[in-house]
């Protein structure tokens, strides 16, 4: 009696310790997968780990409460090595937003460095480029819409339009089928690892790569060229450097789930 | 006519300032406050006598350095060759006035013993080289500051920038050497401008 007694106690303690945590409120839980990148070894699917990724973009109120506290971070103190002089150059200073940035806006015009120091300080990290890009599979209703030539459609006419000067209320953007905002259709995203493409200036369009600048280069390649818009993502991507400011360049957090799982 | 077409791009680009500049360029326009430095990343790494170090000791002397991985077969024995290309062209003096650095892009193999075993086929000096591993962060960071591009493919192989980066002693990127058995003499002015005003202070 005692012993299955034990057992019981013993198997309730483990199912605990192994349920996963919930979700903070302003993230979502990803359940990961396997996928074909669009840009990647030929015919290579990659596992995505599940993860958290924040449902809206990272704000200019969120980013100037960063920079309140952290000066080193504040536009007139930034270095050159990690973060260009068009660094938040839209807002009206070191601490004013001004009209051009709404506080519930995506923040734009930051590094790579500057968003990840701002993430790290709140225990969170850039999405990876797969995790990202396996996530934005997404539509309202469906995980993956990416065989459909209509939502393709929509993020093509997307990238097709100026951005506007002022950008909306991240709450004003559509949700996709897990509550995430603005994937697409409101900024391009920073990715942890957005230096993983080795295709040359010049032919950023190409895919075929300078053996001599690149090690190996030849081994990654474009897999679905149907897949247009997630090539200019990864051509996008490529284009960068860690201390590029874009006007249309924001990010968004995202966190290893605890304890770290592996997909089978 | 080719030489027109290469600064066409410049042409377009109206009233360039200094701090649009390439790093190359814009060093001596600019202060180490303004341009950052690459010592400023405080990540730690291991080198390949086992030792912990940070960027920053390094500062006070110029730098040569690339990220590549020692079980690299095409690239990097030729990055390491380029690195000891540009050391003959110096004098024995400066030579010692040199760190010539090989960061691994892959800590999970490159350990401290493969590193030195590395250097060992090249028989460099291994008190001006060092061999760095660290964590998939500190490598990425550095990576990024650096410019350099790389990504593991499937086989565990890299691909990755043939790249050199010359470091000012106070850790400001200097100059890039892109490609293998590239011209030299570039990234040599630059780093005997470095030297002959060390020299000279």
């Amino acid at each position: 009696m005692k012993r299955s007694l034990l057992l019981f106690l013993l198997i309730a303690v483990l199912s605990v310790a192994t349920e996963a945590k919930p979700a903070p409120s302003e993230m979502v839980r990803v359940e990961g997968g396997a996928f074909t990148p669009m840009f990647g070894e030929l015919s290579k699917p990659r596992t995505v780990a599940p993860f958290l990724l924040d449902r809206h973009p990272v704000t200019n109120a969120e980013f100037l409460k960063f920079v309140r506290e952290h000066p080193a971070w504040r536009r007139s103190n930034a270095k050159q090595l990690f973060a260009d002089v068009g660094y938040l150059s839209h807002w009206s200073g070191d601490l004013e937003l001004g009209e051009n940035a709404p506080p519930n806006a995506a923040v734009v015009r930051v590094s790579w460095f500057a968003a990840r120091a701002y993430l790290k300080h709140i225990d969170k990290r850039l999405p990876r480029e797969d995790e990202w890009e396996f996530a934005a599979l997404a539509d309202a209703t469906r995980a993956d819409a990416s065989k459909d030539p209509a939502y393709l459609q929509r993020i093509l006419e997307w990238y097709g339009k100026p951005s506007p000067a002022r950008l909306p209320d991240t709450s004003t953007l559509h949700a996709d089928f897990r509550g995430v905002v603005g994937l697409h259709g409101n900024v391009w995203e920073w990715v942890v690892d957005f230096n993983n493409q080795m295709v040359t200036g010049a032919a950023r369009l190409d895919s075929s790569l300078d053996r001599a600048l690149f090690c190996a280069g030849g081994a990654v390649n474009a897999t679905d060229a149907a897949n247009y818009a997630a090539f200019m993502r990864y051509a996008f991507r490529s284009s960068l450097d860690g201390a590029y400011t874009v006007n249309n360049l924001g990010f968004r957090g995202a966190r290893d789930l605890e304890p770290t799982e592996s997909y089978p | 006519m080719k030489s027109t077409l290469l600064f066409l791009p410049l042409l377009l680009i109206p009233n360039l300032r200094a701090e649009e500049l390439p790093p190359c360029c814009a060093v001596n326009e600019v202060s180490v406050d303004a341009a950052g430095s690459v010592y400023e990343l405080d990540a730690r790494w291991t080198d390949q006598h086992d030792q912990q170090t940070q960027l920053a000791d390094f500062k006070g002397q110029p730098v040569l350095l690339t990220m590549g991985y020692s079980s690299c077969q095409y690239a990097c024995p030729r990055l390491v060759a380029d690195l000891i290309a540009i050391k003959r062209e110096l004098t024995a003096t400066q030579q010692q006035a040199v760190r010539f650095v090989f960061v691994s892009i892959d800590p999970e193999r490159d350990s401290p013993e493969k590193l030195a075993a590395f250097f060992d086929q090249y028989d460099v000096d291994q008190s001006r080289w060092s061999g760095l591993r660290g964590s998939d962060d500190a490598v990425l960071e550095l990576s990024v500051a650096l410019g350099t591009r790389y990504r593991q493919l499937e086989n565990l192989d890299f691909a990755h920038s043939n790249r050199l980066t010359l470091l000012s002693p106070e850790g400001v990127i200097v100059h890039n050497q892109e490609g293998l058995g590239t011209d030299p003499s570039e990234m040599l002015g630059a780093l005997r401008n470095i030297l002959t005003t060390a020299e000279r202070d």
